[in-house]
């Protein structure tokens, strides 16, 4: 088994990380089981719902197609990032405050793969928004109110750019 | 707020565009799901399916998979007590592990504990099971027929269940009407798919104790069943809940995951954890079941309803599940919306070898109301009546009893009708499909009408209660706790129950701490199903609230030397009534209470409704307390050389009672809709040989974020005089009407209907293609017959 194994390390939201991982270990599976961030779901583990999108050298990812052992040297970013203890980022506070989260499952997929947008355009239109999270399923909301969390988060966003 | 007002709106906390109770924890990713939960030495389980849909079990050979090091239990049907489980009073034929017989690709024959995924993978792959195949029926028509054979023993014809029901002179009034017709409509497997897929965990200590924490919407109840299933006293089973990801009735209560994970657990003595993936849960749990319905309407010339006769074939599955209940309701509930004279109900819940059904939102109501309401429009095109017209001639009232016996309270679904109609712009629109912009040459536009009427919580399903008890207690800094034994699978019920402590006591929203479903801990609550939480678990946690609120006016009746009568609570004090300065801080009081007074400040507050539910034999009866209505607008684009059906409006006016939180109900319109649009248009379980072949997220369409129309939620408040500060509740009503609404704009596009859901594209352009084939032979274009004078107009064979 020990040949199976590989050392990988990267920055994990802002921290340096080093783990060792089987060769065939889904970035998914080494965040939720071996470093305990649940926050990052596990929905259909074949690329289809984005409840894994992490976001990986600034680019939205499904974690569960990405193998641990490629990411030597990233930058990875998970919704345990995102907040900073109280101080949330906008996409969550504007996400709470628009009743965007029901169940919950989807948001931090949800909330990476609209950072990602809002980080590479501050201002996005509508279409834009929804041509960014075509990746990820919500099974409860409708995505009525996730729209509109994120376009009041891209606001606040522009207004501080 | 969108809609109109009819009610006191002088609330503090209620009506108010709160944030979601526990939106916190789900935005920043520290909301923890069973997914997430581990054990320390927490083993993982998996499960060994049959791979035929039909067969005897000669043998299960076990012992290569014991010997695996790193395996610390196998079990198969053999172990455990063998209790058969289900639900009240239907067959109860489910088993956590089949023993001897196998009925669909999926059925549970064993399952492995070990120290890791890989190792218990390992161990499936050496059990050894063979089996004696036998003759499969996928179709429910093959498996009602007399020389069938028989899935479970001793049910003749594969019936688990059948009803009739009878209310009105029937033959009278069909023999004598106008107008009678005749469709037959059918409806196909869906998923529920929530975002989580089923899990479980399960610790059964050494001390004979078993801690579960399953994916359930009923804790307590799914306590009763465990214990029964594994022949364990209901003192030693807790169940806990955890945040569910979703369940749309998909986890209302335990179905073999979670005996598996406790018999496992006991065998190993260690904690284990299965966890079904994405593929798993869409093969072996439990879907919304298809149905082939057939519709019969008596109607007078001048467009009145006189008598109906439906008549349900339920493709029941291997299994009962709720398939019983499901189709009972489906013959009661969306009658409810008319005034109907006489009514007809025949139907029988008939196995297959194929996965089956359970609870999927609207349970029944979906494929029933489809049918219904598909039905009523097709006679409104034929008598060339207008189908809001219709609606509104023939729709029920305030107060109305039923034929079957539904007593309704609160309705106002004339004026949801109205709005509906008015917020589509019905009178400018409908009938009018040609587009002006000539970029849509080939795009033809419908509009198309459907109602729901829906329970607001429901008496039956574990008995003839509909029983919740809520407990509140005071902290000293004036805030409170609620404990319900109820649960939040998303849908906002947390917040709905604890707005309504908030409101009772004169507190803020976020000083109403919630403790949910943990059978230790919690009173017991029958759980959350048949939009019964803002009904049930609403009063119970009101009542609750009252009974402390009274405790703490005694106290601070004795403490400002005046009478509890003249003493009221708002904005964390209790003042006196006629001389506000006069009043003294929460706080204060539970501090008084607590440490100088010795006084409790506990509350608790049950509610069960009045009333036994349905007849068993006759079917007549009163099965919920309080009525939803609704009525559901939409407005389609047709593309006639693709034929692609986009969805560009929808709007959705429901009589919610009162709305406790707008933000929330709007939520659970507009995401009940989009469950609507996969039904009719995308999502589709297709199987062959029983077995589904597009199990995976990619496959299985249900809708993104592009498919999404405008949604318009309108929510008409007129007080409900059962309900918690006059609310009804709003879960699952959206859901049910939307298929038929896209039926009958589809007709209103294109001049064709549709009769089997989904309306995929291949279906509308066969329409398409029928029509115009139909027109060159000069029929009309619905390419069947037109209704005669008293003659039966039928639709033929299902399009």
């Amino acid at each position: 088994m020990q040949a199976n194994k590989h050392v990988v390390e990267f920055m994990l939201n802002g921290e340096a990380v080093s783990v060792e991982v089987d060769v065939r270990e889904l970035l998914l599976h080494t965040l939720r089981e071996n470093l305990d961030l649940t926050g990052t779901k596990e929905g259909c583990t074949t690329g289809a719902c984005g409840a894994c999108a992490v976001i990986l050298d600034g680019r939205p990812v499904n974690s569960c197609l990405v193998l641990t052992a490629s990411i030597e040297g990233s930058e990875l970013q998970t919704v345990e990032g995102l907040s900073e203890g109280e101080l949330l980022d906008p996409l969550q506070e504007a996400f709470i405050k628009f009743g965007a989260t029901q169940c919950g499952y989807c948001i931090p997929g949800m909330l990476m793969t609209s950072r990602a947008l809002l980080d590479a355009n501050p201002n996005p239109s509508e279409n834009e928004v929804r041509s960014a999270l075509a990746g990820n399923i919500c099974r409860c909301t409708g995505y009525v109110k996730i729209v509109e969390a994120v376009k009041d988060a891209s606001k606040q966003s522009a207004a501080e750019v | 707020m969108k809609g109109e007002l009819e009610m006191s709106t002088d609330y503090a906390v209620i009506g108010k565009r709160l944030p979601r109770v526990d939106a916190w924890e789900k935005a920043t990713g520290e909301a923890v799901y069973v997914s997430d939960f581990k054990r320390p030495g927490m083993l993982t389980a998996k499960v060994l399916r049959s791979t035929i849909p039909h067969g005897r079990i000669l043998d299960i050979d076990t012992s290569k998979a014991e010997r695996l090091p790193g395996v610390k239990a196998v079990i198969t049907g053999k172990d455990g007590p063998g209790v058969y489980f289900g639900v009240t009073d239907g067959p109860i034929d489910q088993l956590p592990l089949q023993p001897h017989k196998v009925r669909f690709v999926g059925d549970e024959i064993a399952a492995v504990a070990a120290v890791d995924e890989d190792t218990a993978l390992e161990a499936l792959s050496l059990i050894q099971a063979d089996f004696e195949e036998l003759p499969a029926i996928f179709e429910p028509e093959d498996a009602f027929s007399d020389d069938a054979i028989e899935i479970h023993e001793g049910k003749k014809r594969n019936v688990a269940k059948d009803y009739h029901r009878q209310f009105g002179d029937i033959d009278e009034v069909f023999a004598k009407a106008a107008h009678v017709f005749e469709d037959e409509y059918r409806t196909h497997y869906v998923s529920p798919c929530p975002m989580e897929p089923h899990g479980c965990v399960a610790d059964f200590t050494k001390a004979g104790r078993l801690t579960i924490w399953p994916s359930t919407q009923n804790a307590h109840p799914a306590r009763e069943r465990l214990a029964k299933v594994l022949d364990l006293p209901v003192s030693h089973v807790r169940v806990i809940n955890h945040h569910i990801g979703g369940a749309f009735g998909s986890k209302i209560d335990i179905e073999p995951l979670e005996p598996i994970t406790a018999l496992l657990s006991m065998k190993a003595r260690k904690p284990v954890k299965l966890q079904l993936s994405r593929e798993e849960y869409f093969i072996y749990t439990r879907t919304r079941h298809p149905m082939i319905i057939n519709q019969k309407a008596a109607v007078s010339k001048g467009g009145k309803l006189l008598g109906r006769q439906v008549h349900i074939i339920t493709d029941n599955g291997a299994y009962t599940s709720h398939g019983h209940r499901v189709t009972s309701l489906a013959g009661n509930t969306p009658p409810v919306l008319y005034r109907n004279p006489a009514y007809k109900f025949d139907a029988y819940v008939v196995y297959t070898n194929k996965p089956y059904g359970g609870a999927y939102q609207g349970y029944g109501n979906p494929q029933s109301a489809f049918a219904q309401e598909a039905h009523f429009n097709r006679i409104c095109s034929e008598l060339g009546i207008d189908p809001v017209e219709f609606r509104l001639n023939n729709c029920t009232q305030a107060d109305d009893v039923t034929v079957s016996g539904a007593q309704v309270t609160s309705c106002e679904l004339s004026r949801c009708i109205e709005m509906a109609a008015e917020g589509i712009e019905w009178s400018k629109k409908h009938g009018h499909p040609v587009l002006e912009d000539q970029k849509k040459k080939r795009i033809r536009r419908g509009l198309g009408m459907a109602l729901v009427c829906h329970s607001a919580s429901s008496i039956g399903l574990h008995g003839p209660v509909n029983f919740g008890e809520a407990i509140v207690k005071m902290a000293e800094d004036g805030s409170v706790t609620l404990f319900s034994g109820t649960c939040e699978m998303g849908q906002g019920l947390g917040t709905a129950i604890c707005t309504v402590v908030a409101e009772e006591l004169g507190i803020q929203l976020e000083n109403v701490n919630l403790v949910l479903s943990d059978t230790e801990i919690t009173p017991p609550d029958l759980g959350v199903y048949a939009t019964r939480g803002v009904f049930v678990s609403g009063n119970a946690a009101q009542r609750a609230a009252k009974e402390l609120k009274g405790k703490l006016f005694e106290n601070t009746a004795e403490m400002l030397e005046c009478s509890p009568e003249d003493l009221e609570c708002r904005e964390g004090y209790v003042y006196v009534r006629s001389n506000p300065a006069k009043k003294t801080s929460l706080s204060q009081i539970a501090r008084d209470c607590f440490y100088q007074r010795g006084a409790s400040l506990v509350g608790t507050g049950q509610y069960s409704s009045e009333g036994k539910g349905l007849d068993p034999v006759t079917g007549y009866g009163n099965y919920c307390p309080a009525y939803i209505f609704g009525a559901q607008a939409v407005e389609i684009e047709v593309d006639l050389d693709t034929g692609q059906v986009k969805v560009v409006k929808v709007v959705s006016a429901h009589d919610v009672g009162c709305l406790l939180n707008p933000i929330g109900a709007e939520g659970q319109v507009e995401g009940a809709i989009s469950r609507g649009l996969g039904m009719a248009l995308s999502e589709e379980m297709v199987m062959e040989d029983g077995k589904p072949l597009n199990a995976t997220m990619l496959n299985y369409r249900v809708p993104t974020i592009l498919e999404m129309p405008e949604i318009v939620p309108i929510f008409i408040e007129q007080e409900e005089q059962n309900g918690p500060f006059g609310a009804k509740g709003i879960a699952e009503p959206a859901q049910v009407p939307t298929a038929p609404a896209i039926q009958d704009a589809l007709y209103d596009a294109l001049g064709v209907r549709l009769y089997t859901t989904p309306f995929t594209p291949k279906k509308v352009l066969q329409a398409i293609e029928r029509q115009g084939k139909a027109q060159k032979n000069g029929r009309s274009g619905n390419g069947k017959p037109k209704s005669g004078s008293n003659g039966n107009s039928t639709n033929g064979k299902y399009a």
